[in-house]
This record gives C-alpha cells, sequence and structure tokens, in this order.
C-alpha cells in the first residue's frame, strides 16, 4: 500500500508542477511531507499518536 | 463497454451503470447502507448494480470518478494560502481529511471495488453535472449552466453542450470560482436558520413560503451581480466575503456581519417552531429573502447563458438545481424554450454524468434519453409468500386492478399506505415507487402526516401527484411541456377552487410540488389513481418518500417493512400483497384520539 501511496504523490507533486498550479508548488511540497507522515499514521495505528502530535 | 461512475467522499455517494452507452442503472449508496446522506465509496451500490446487470467487476472498462481530487487539493492550498493566518485549524483538518482518506481515492476505488488501478479515470465536476443533464435527454446542443457550492474550483459555470461524430463537445464560456458562490451562500443561511448544512436546505425553501421579502435588499447586497453587458468571461457574481467564513472555516459559514444585517441566528439543531413569535416571523423571512435573491441571480444568469450561447435549450444542475421553487422561476420565465434538470441534480447525479461522459468520448455517444428514472432496485418481493412482517395481516390481490381497488378502498377510508412497486427511483423525490400515500384533502392530514408519521417539521408541506389527463384542471404555471413537473422538479400553483381539497398538499402560498403523473412513467400507480378517482372524484393523492426522520428512502422490501413499523403505516401495498396494521396500533386519525406524546415512534 506504501507503493500506492508514493505513486499517488509522485502524481500529485507533478499535478502541482503544472503552470496553472506552480505558484503553489513550494507549499504543495512542504504538504506532500506533512501529509506523507499523516498518511502513515493513518496506516499504522500504533504510531498514530506520536506522529499527530506533530500537527 | 461498460463504464461505472462513482460520487462520493463529501455527501450523498452513488454509482451508475452505463453498458454500451446507455445509462442502465443508478443509485445510491444511501439506499443499501442505510444511512442517510452517506458519503463512503458506495461500494454495497455498486455491487447490487452489478449483480443485477450481470456483471462482474472485471468487466469493467472504466470507473470515473466524478471529480478530479487533486485539483480540489490546490484549491484548498491556495484558499488557505490567501486566508492565512486566518483560518489555520480548517487548514489542519483538511490535511488531515485529504492525507488520510480523499487524497487515495484511486487505490481506495480500486481495492473497494476491485479494478485496476489504470482503470480508475477522473471528471471534471461541472462537466459530470452538465453531462448528467444534457446525455439523458434527446438534444443535439444547449446551453449548460451549473449551480452548486463548488467543485474543484468552479461554483457556477456557464456553457455549451454538443454531441457531433467524435463524440461529446463541451464549451466552458464563464466561470465563477470559489470562494463566490450561490450554493455556499445558500447553505450558510441554511446553517444560519439552525438547519443542517446538505439536509436542511429543503426546509429552508419550504419556511420560505412563510415569511416575506423584507431582507432581500440586504442579501442581495452581500451577492453583487456583474453589469448585464460585462464582457464575455467576467459575468457572474461576487459574494460579500465580509459576511461569510465558508473560506476559513469548516465550523461556521458565515460571520459577524451578517448576524448584524440580520439579527442572531438560530442555533444549530434547535427544532424551529412556526409559533409565530418576533424570531419565527425573523427566521422565515430570511429565508424569503434568501430564495428571492438566488431566483433573481439564476435568472440573470440564465440570460448570460442565452446570450452567449444563442441556444434555445438549457441544461440546468449541480445542488442549486434541486431548488423546485427557483425552478418553477427559470422554466416560466421564459428565457429558454426548454429548461432541463436531471432528477439527481445533486452530487449523486455527477455518478451519472461522469460515466455518460466517459462513454461518450470514447465511442459512445448516443445515450437513449432517461424516461421515468426509475433507475434503482427492484424489490425481492416472493409471488408464493407474502412479506415477512408479523404486526400487517397480509392479503394477496388476485390480480392489479383488484390490488387498485383494495388499495383504494384504504385511501379513500383516510389510511396511510406505504407503496413499494418496481424499481427505485433515482434521485431523492419519490415518484410512486418508494411513497407513502394518502388522501391528499382534510384540513389535519398535513400536521397530523408531519407530526405522527414523519416526525418532522410542521411548516413543511407535502406533495401531490396527479393524473397527467386532469393537472390543468388542478393546478396553474406549468413550465414548457410540463417537463419538470412530470419528475417533481419544479413547483406550481394549485387553482383555488382545488384548495381546500388539496390542502394536505398545498404550500401555505398555494403552491405545490406536484407530480404530473402519466401512465407510461408508473402504469400501477396510474391505475390506482384511476380507482381513487372513482370512490373519490379527486385526482390525486399525497405522495412523500417512504421514509421514517432521519433515515434514506426505503429500498428493499425488509426496508419497507421496518420503517413502516416506525412510521405506524396503517398499511403497506408491495404488490400482489397488502398488509394491514390493527386500528389501536395505527396512525390515529382526525376525531381519533392523540397521544400526548406527539412524537412516538
Amino acid at each position: 500500500m506504501l507503493k500506492e501511496r508514493l505513486q499517488t504523490l509522485g502524481q500529485l507533486v507533478r499535478e502541482g508542477a503544472r503552470p496553472e498550479n506552480r505558484q503553489h508548488f513550494v507549499l504543495v511540497l512542504v504538504l506532500v511531507v506533512a501529509g506523507l507522515v499523516i498518511a502513515l499514521g493513518a496506516m499504522y495505528p500504533l504510531v498514530a499518536p506520536f506522529l499527530y502530535t506533530l500537527f | 463497454m461498460n463504464v461505472c461512475g462513482v460520487s462520493a467522499q463529501y455527501h450523498d455517494a452513488a454509482t451508475a451503470l452505463v453498458v454500451d452507452g446507455q445509462l442502465v442503472s443508478a443509485a445510491q449508496e444511501e439506499r443499501f447502507s442505510r444511512r442517510k446522506g452517506d458519503p463512503s465509496i458506495p461500494v454495497r451500490a455498486v455491487r447490487r448494480l452489478l449483480d443485477d446487470a450481470g456483471l462482474a467487476p472485471g468487466d469493467l472498462d472504466a470507473v470515473v470518478f466524478y471529480e478530479k481530487p487533486f485539483q480540489k487539493f490546490f484549491r484548498i492550498v491556495a484558499s488557505s494560502v490567501a486566508n492565512a493566518p486566518f483560518g489555520l485549524t480548517a487548514f489542519r483538518a483538511a490535511l488531515h481529511a485529504w492525507f488520510e482518506s480523499r487524497l487515495w481515492i484511486r487505490t481506495d476505488l480500486a481495492r473497494a471495488l476491485e479494478v485496476p488501478r489504470e482503470r480508475i479515470a477522473f471528471s471534471d465536476h461541472h462537466l459530470s453535472h452538465a453531462a448528467a443533464v444534457f446525455l439523458t435527454h434527446d438534444v443535439g446542443s444547449a446551453a449548460t449552466l451549473v449551480v452548486d457550492g463548488v467543485g474543484e474550483w468552479a461554483t457556477t459555470t456557464l456553457g455549451r453542450m454538443r454531441r457531433d461524430d467524435d463524440g461529446l463537445r463541451y464549451e466552458v464560456l464563464e466561470t465563477v470560482d470559489f470562494p463566490h458562490s450561490l450554493g455556499l451562500l445558500y447553505s450558510a443561511i441554511t446553517a444560519y436558520l439552525g438547519f443542517e448544512v446538505n439536509e436542511g436546505e429543503y426546509k429552508v425553501m419550504g419556511l420560505a413560503a412563510h415569511g416575506e421579502p423584507r431582507f432581500a435588499e440586504e442579501i442581495g447586497a452581500l451577492v453583487e451581480a456583474a453589469a448585464d453587458d460585462a464582457p464575455r468571461g467576467t459575468g457572474g457574481f461576487r459574494l460579500d466575503l465580509r459576511a461569510f467564513a465558508h473560506d476559513r472555516s469548516v465550523q461556521k459559514g458565515w460571520s459577524r456581519r451578517l448576524e448584524t444585517i440580520l439579527g442572531p441566528p438560530n442555533p444549530p439543531h434547535r427544532p424551529f417552531a412556526a409559533d409565530g413569535s418576533e424570531d419565527a416571523r425573523r427566521y422565515a423571512d430570511v429565508a424569503a429573502s434568501l430564495q428571492r435573491v438566488l431566483e433573481e441571480r439564476l435568472l440573470r444568469l440564465a440570460r448570460r447563458a442565452r446570450e452567449l450561447t444563442g441556444e434555445s435549450t438549457l441544461c440546468y444542475g449541480g445542488g442549486v438545481a434541486l431548488n423546485a421553487v427557483a425552478n418553477g422561476v427559470l422554466a416560466r420565465s421564459g428565457v429558454f424554450e426548454r429548461l432541463l434538470v436531471h432528477p439527481a441534480s445533486g452530487d449523486a447525479g455527477g455518478a451519472v454524468g461522469a460515466a455518460l461522459a466517459w462513454a461518450a468520448t470514447h465511442g459512445e455517444p448516443r445515450a437513449a434519453p432517461l424516461g421515468a428514472p426509475l433507475l434503482g432496485t427492484t424489490p425481492d418481493v416472493r409471488d408464493d409468500a407474502p412479506p415477512d412482517a408479523d404486526d400487517l395481516a397480509w392479503e394477496r390481490a388476485d390480480d392489479q386492478d383488484a390490488l387498485c381497488e383494495r388499495v383504494a378502498e384504504l385511501l379513500a377510508d383516510d389510511r396511510v399506505l406505504g407503496w413499494v412497486h418496481g424499481r427505485a427511483e433515482w434521485g431523492p423525490r419519490a415518484l410512486g415507487a418508494r411513497s407513502i400515500l394518502a388522501r391528499p384533502d382534510g384540513p389535519d392530514q398535513q400536521a397530523r402526516l408531519n407530526r405522527m408519521v414523519k416526525e418532522r417539521e410542521d411548516f413543511r408541506p407535502f406533495a401531490p401527484v396527479v393524473l397527467a389527463h386532469r393537472a390543468d384542471e388542478l393546478f396553474e404555471g406549468f413550465g414548457p411541456g410540463r417537463a419538470l413537473e412530470r419528475r417533481m422538479l419544479s413547483v406550481v400553483t394549485v387553482r383555488p377552487a382545488w384548495r381546500e381539497r388539496l390542502a394536505a398538499a398545498t404550500h401555505v402560498d398555494g403552491s405545490a410540488r406536484v407530480q404530473v403523473l402519466h401512465e407510461e412513467d408508473a402504469p400501477l400507480l396510474h391505475r390506482l389513481l384511476l380507482a381513487f378517482e372513482r370512490r373519490t372524484s379527486l385526482p390525486a393523492l399525497l405522495n412523500t418518500s417512504f421514509n421514517h426522520a432521519g433515515e434514506p428512502i426505503v429500498d428493499s422490501v425488509t426496508d419497507a417493512v421496518a420503517s413502516a413499523r416506525r412510521c405506524r403505516l396503517d398499511a403497506l401495498a408491495i404488490p400482489p400483497y397488502v398488509g394491514l396494521r390493527s386500528r389501536a396500533d395505527a396512525v390515529p386519525r382526525a376525531g381519533d384520539t392523540t397521544p400526548t406524546d406527539a412524537t412516538r415512534c
């Protein structure tokens, strides 16, 4: 499942790099990193409480 | 080619199945999960529709989601940047919602529906809405107007759609983008009036008839319309965002400025009481004013669409097109010669549009027009045994005439009756497949049904179903061809001579959201109406959706039996059977002793 998540994030970054979305590209990159942590938390409930304290 | 359309994640998840370019079935997930407005991926609905069509998930060539989630995500990011540092809490909540589930829709759909990831495709939200109208009608080209809360970015889209040899052509001519939104304006004031968003908008529409539009100027000033002669691409409207907060808050859609203009809001979830108090009158006036402003803005948009496209037909979609009162105003305005609306014009209908648009652009552009929107499942009735319900005494009718005579006799005797026959309706309106039927006359009938059967607010009206050949005698103000009224998508006026005889189905302002019934749309119900007319000389029945407060419309026989028990219906007709409840357990009639606890379930 992690592979599919990473695939999706890759697609999101590619979409974010398109001209019409580029003004927020840096923010999208930051959010993708943060989102990856959230996604990991959602996938592994045991670590979720620790990861979610970051946000 | 088999295509499955899906809408999900926000509210009213639904699916639609298109086989060889033809729409064969559609259903909302709530009908199967029994959770009203269920937003989850419609696994149950998809499985049921595939089973009914004799297909397996592997037979699907494409599963088309009704919008583009990445674009929606970028909109939320951009809105948050624009509002920073305000709205941080909403942004944090959105991040969790997106990274925990919404962003992975491709994977989730593939896993839940057991189809390969590469077969998942994505439509555009407003394209899905426009296609749901256009591709279910026999029309070669038309103007399109989509108005809703928000799609990816757009909240209002004016365009043109046409079929050609290559498939489907969709030209977007003007858009209004988030946060400027008529749908979100309506939702904000729905919440201000204490009703639940995505559920209470119907109540606001019903409440509007009780009020005077004395705040129309103030609310109108919050929705600044572009000049009629604005250059192409610059039409539409802008909200005064100082009065709203939907772009930075998930808790509340309005600001203190709106309260300064309209007064204190009704606290959420406090039952609205049309008790004649000053507050109650003010809330009704706010609702009436909102309705007036909405109608005015929609008329401007329609005129703009006509001017930009020159088309004579308008395909109108999006959640705002569920507002039957405004639909009637648009239809009667004459701006367009034909006004077409999809029976499930909210997000559920996006599933139909997404699937049909995908099929149309992949070699199947000629979908047959949708007749009566009965696209759901067929009830599982056994011919040799009545439904399993000990609280009802079942009778079996020998034939359809006998059944209709028996049911008409019960209705004439003022019994309230559940009616389950044939494929379920597609969309929020009960059109005689999953309905509660009753006599439309009697001054206490409306309150009796609101309180005792459906347990909902007294001010909410019921709707009549009328034989088509007598519709003009009872009602006036039909739109062109009575097309909308055939599907309960518009509101007309009850002629004064009939208001007493249709008292329970006539709203306080003399209006009614009528269903004009043609024999070909529902032959058995038509026969029942004829039998009822012979007994009472009334060519109409009160027709309301078969559900109890807070539950979805029933789908299966099991649902119907359970809901009939909760509603304490006098009888339940599931042809060829009619089940009767004992008088002691049934809904009290006028003159009966009324229980002290009127909210008893």
